[in-house]
């Protein structure tokens, strides 16, 4: 995973495309909160109903 | 400081990109969500008619189909047919049928049984329930829609939670001189946690109509829960017991005296009695248990969520229905003991703690034959429960 974050950090800082970097820190950021949040429920908990 | 800039606009812009398309892509796989409720003048809130509701949870994938009157049922019409006997299932999400598919629902397992068992007619079981309606809601459902519909009998699915939610209505309600509700005005009551809520939710109207906002903030609080089981257990136990934020009230073993909060339902039962006498019309109540009532191992994670411990816990609120129930000569099911003497597990989801398809298939065995020993489907002038005392006719 390290060695994947970086060869991306080097592959926009070759090519100058750091315009990349909010797409991918968008994406990993989503896919973590995913990823941890998955196997619970409390979200009914909190429900409104309108 | 031209390049800055330029750089600074094109990461602006690539950020807008990616939240755009993500925003996109969670209305795609959000796209038949559909709303739940929407708020009713009269009702408070009701179905929106011929919506598609899909959920998908840890625990079930359902997807519930309104149909054009509002109600979770297949369609049907307003007019009776001839040779049909129909009966109005009234009742909260139980009776809807949280985490179920619409066959699997009590009502339908009742509407399938009692057609087995054959008789002159056929018989329709409407399915009226709608999550967090209690009494006071359904005499008003029945003064608007349900005597439309000419049921021949009324099943109500009284819920423990019933005690809350019409001590919540009757605050927002607005009454006639004789006491009967006119309406429930659409304000929202508090309900378990919402202060949660308020708290992390965004106060900013744009990011509150992002899909995508939505979809973070729901995994936030699914995190939250996670790494907080302790922390909403012994929050759960400060509140019990308090009917303003507790809806498990009539299992609390520090409630102290509620039954007030009781007698307040009571009044709307008897209400939707009087107003079904009045139109000839048959009437039963009918409760069931929660988890905490009948098992140590039922409803394993939600229970701990609501400040329950693992064993079996006592509720006086059946008690207090049969002796409403038998004083005004209704009959009475309560199914507890069916779910007790039940072999199967689960009968409730571990988390969600509503019915699970066993648990209705349970509910549906036990309302059939209570139907069929009370001969509830005999015709109306033969249906006083000859079993009860009637202290006031």
């Amino acid at each position: 995973m390290a060695e994947l974050l970086r060869d991306l950090w080097m592959f926009m800082k070759v090519r100058k495309k750091f315009w990349l970097a909010p797409i991918i820190v968008v994406l990993l950021l989503m896919g973590t909160l995913i990823v941890l949040s998955q196997g619970s429920a409390i979200a009914p908990f909190i429900y409104t109903l309108f | 400081m031209k390049k800055f800039l330029q750089n600074l606009g094109l990461v602006l812009v690539s950020t807008l990109l990616i939240l755009g398309t993500l925003e996109l892509g969670v209305r795609y796989l959000h796209r038949n969500l559909g709303k739940y409720p929407k708020k009713d003048p009269i009702l408070h809130h009701a179905l929106v008619p011929n919506a598609v509701l899909e959920r998908i949870k840890d625990e079930f994938a359902v997807t519930y189909r309104i149909n054009s009157l509002g109600l979770r049922n297949e369609e049907f019409s307003i007019e009776k047919p001839q040779d049909t006997f129909r009966v109005l299932m009234l009742g909260d999400s139980y009776t809807f049928g949280i985490g179920v598919e619409i066959e699997e629902t009590f009502a339908k397992q009742l509407e399938k049984r009692l057609n087995a068992a054959g008789g002159p007619k056929k018989i329709e079981v409407i399915n009226a329930g709608v999550s967090s309606y209690s009494p006071i809601i359904e005499y008003l459902f029945l003064v608007h829609k349900g005597l439309s519909y000419q049921p021949d009998l009324v099943i109500l699915n009284y819920d423990i939670s019933d005690v809350q939610d019409d001590y919540k209505y009757t605050q927002i309600a607005e009454f006639d001189a004789e006491g009967r509700p006119l309406k429930v005005n659409p304000i929202e009551v508090q309900y378990y946690y919402r202060e949660i809520r308020k708290g992390i939710a965004s106060n900013i109207p744009l990011l509150q109509k992002l899909r995508l906002h939505q979809f973070i903030m729901e995994r936030v609080y699914q995190l939250m829960g996670k790494r907080d089981v302790p922390h909403y257990y012994e929050m759960a136990k400060v509140i019990s017991g308090d009917i303003e934020y507790d809806r498990d009230l009539p299992m609390r073993e520090n409630a102290g005296d509620w039954k007030q909060h009781f007698d307040s339902s009571a009044k709307y039962l008897g209400l939707i009695d009087e107003l079904l006498k009045e139109n000839n019309i048959a009437f039963a109540i009918a409760t069931y248990p929660y988890a905490i009532l009948i098992s140590e191992q039922e409803w394993k994670i939600g229970r701990r969520l609501r400040g329950f411990d693992e064993k079996i816990y006592p509720t006086k609120l059946f008690d207090y229905l049969a002796e409403f129930c038998k004083e005004r000569g209704i009959p009475f099911l309560n199914s507890t003991p069916d779910f007790i003497a039940a072999q199967e597990y689960p009968l409730y989801y571990a988390y969600d703690g509503h019915f699970t398809p066993a648990g209705h298939a349970i509910a549906g065995k036990a309302m059939t034959q209570f139907v069929l020993d009370k001969q509830l489907l005999a015709p109306k002038s033969s249906l006083v429960d000859k079993s009860h005392h009637v202290a006031n006719p």
